[in-house]
């Protein structure tokens, strides 16, 4: 087992051998750089679906409208005050940092299950675009309490996307990165129109006399759909904050913040999030209100944009889905060795396909995104503890590489900890991140002491 | 930079004309159609912008 680690390792850092060292000072990239950088970043499939979800949890305006205002400026100071400054400080990638701390053995169980992630996550957008094409095609609807695919067209549907993104992924990801680029903003565009042509249908008058109104009662009402539970203003927060948290908490963007001059940087995210994660949501709930707060995510925006609406989801669905096969097959190419490209996208496409015939994947895709960030969020407490507080206490920082080290013990005991933690916490799902990761900075400062 | 700006006309128009809509000037019908062809002259002009001007956001 141990030699099977130590090989996987290996086979790891040769993948990421090109930003083994930290950036240079001529590399280092100004502010205006990492504001367009972020600005196209937050708007995806997954917003046509979470801000609908906000109508279907029956949230009321104000309490969204504050939630989403606060937790998007934690979400920018998270990454403005625990991503970007050790990003700076050490200008490595997540990848190199954390295996000086905890370990390359360690690393290689945190790709697998970041690819595990990444592969639900690619799933639950095909399954998207599968629904915007079923709902176009008279498919009937997936109930909201769906976990098997609710008819053969679907299975078909979702086998048929499927197997087209993986061969488009296989095909050339460079080329189609360059398409899903330039995507992002029509697809803001698609959120900004959509809204604006359906307030209409809700009553709202041309001159936005009564918009709050119409908001208020017929959009963002306080009254959940039959069986949904009822979402209040700290959910929409935490859900806020939390739904990038692998990337700031959990410090995955330490791999853009390494360019940054300056640490301050982080505050640049907030380009990207508060379209993305404010106006895009907003607008979605707004289709959805429309047509009778139906998860369907391609009626909402087929009644509001026509055709175009149809193959704004479908496309979304695409270019999230695109990267995200192509990060999880970074993140597998460790365990599948001498593999070429194309066969690890085949297989990784093979999975997330098989799990996008499942809808389950998006219509719980609220509490999917909590899981996402919980599930690796304690390895952003054991960098930022071994980064600001080890040293304090007077320890020797980066003990794996110090002592040759496959695994870090503390390190994978607090990771499974803090996950058991987390499981057992009376809490609501949204809330649990928090003193979880309070619990993982307090344990894994302990186990170093004892360990010392 | 021409390039991109000319490219972010059809963004403008598309959203503008959902505005037009909107204000009860233009049918459902008429926007759809616009919105469509607004789409793929984005698409089209934006793919050119890239291809012919400096790539964006490549760190």
């Amino acid at each position: 087992m141990a030699s099977r680690l130590a090989d996987l390792a290996s086979q790891m850092d040769q993948i990421n051998e090109f930003d083994r060292e930290p950036v240079a000072e001529a590399q280092l990239q100004g502010g205006g750089r990492f504001a367009g950088l972020f600005a196209g970043e937050h708007v995806a499939a997954t917003e046509f679906v979470i801000g609908a979800f906000f109508v279907i949890h029956g949230v009321a305006a104000k309490d969204l409208i504050w939630g989403l205002l606060l937790g998007n400026l934690l979400a920018v100071l998270s990454w403005t005050f625990v991503c970007a400054p050790i990003a700076v400080r050490t200008r490595l990638t997540l990848y190199w940092y954390l295996r000086r701390i905890a370990g390359p053995g360690f690393m290689a169980i945190y790709n697998v299950a970041n690819a595990a992630l990444y592969c639900i996550l690619a799933g639950a957008m095909i399954s998207v675009s599968a629904s915007a094409l079923g709902d176009w095609i008279g498919l009937p609807a997936t109930p909201l309490d769906a976990v098997l695919p609710s008819s053969a067209g679907w299975v078909a549907l979702a086998l048929v996307l499927g197997a087209l993104f993986t061969i488009l992924a296989i095909l050339g990801f460079d080329s189609l990165a360059r398409f899903a680029s330039v995507a992002a903003p029509w697809v803001f565009a698609v959120f900004l129109a959509g809204a604006l042509v359906t307030l209409p249908k809700l009553g709202v008058q041309s001159d936005f006399s009564n918009l709050w109104e119409v908001l208020s009662t017929k959009v963002w009402n306080g009254v959940p759909v039959e069986g949904q539970e009822k979402y209040g203003f700290w959910q929409i927060l935490f859900f806020a904050w939390f739904c990038n948290l692998a990337m700031h908490i959990g410090l995955s963007d330490m791999a853009l913040f390494r360019f940054a001059k300056k640490p301050w940087y982080g505050v640049f995210t907030a380009t990207g999030v508060y379209p993305g994660h404010l106006l895009a949501w907003l607008c979605s709930g707004i289709m959805v209100a429309a047509i009778g707060r139906e998860m369907t995510p391609g009626r909402m925006a087929q009644e509001a944009l026509g055709v175009a609406g149809v193959f704004a989801v479908v496309l979304a669905g695409w270019t999230t889905a695109n990267p995200t096969l192509y990060r999880a097959g970074l993140a597998i190419q460790a365990v599948t060795p001498n593999w070429p490209r194309w066969k690890i996208t085949l297989w990784v496409g093979f999975v997330t396909t098989i799990l996008a015939c499942f809808p389950v994947f998006f219509l719980k895709l609220l509490d999917y995104v909590a899981l996402y960030g919980l599930i690796l969020m304690p390895v952003g407490a054991i960098v930022f503890t071994e980064h600001w507080l080890i040293p304090r206490m007077g320890i020797a920082p980066d003990p794996a590489e110090r002592k040759g080290l496959l695994v870090s013990v503390p390190a994978l005991v607090v990771w499974v900890a803090t996950l058991a933690l987390a499981w057992v916490l009376p809490f609501h799902l949204f809330y649990r991140w928090l003193p979880c990761w309070l619990f993982a900075i307090v344990l894994y400062a302990a186990l170093r002491r004892s360990f010392r | 930079m021409t390039r991109w700006l000319l490219a972010a006309v059809p963004l403008v128009v598309g959203v503008g004309s959902a505005y037009v809509h909107f204000l009860n000037n233009l049918s459902e019908v008429a926007f759809h159609r616009v919105f469509l062809v607004c789409s793929v002259l984005w698409f089209s002009l934006s793919l050119w912008a890239q291809k012919t001007g400096k790539p964006r956001n490549s760190s």
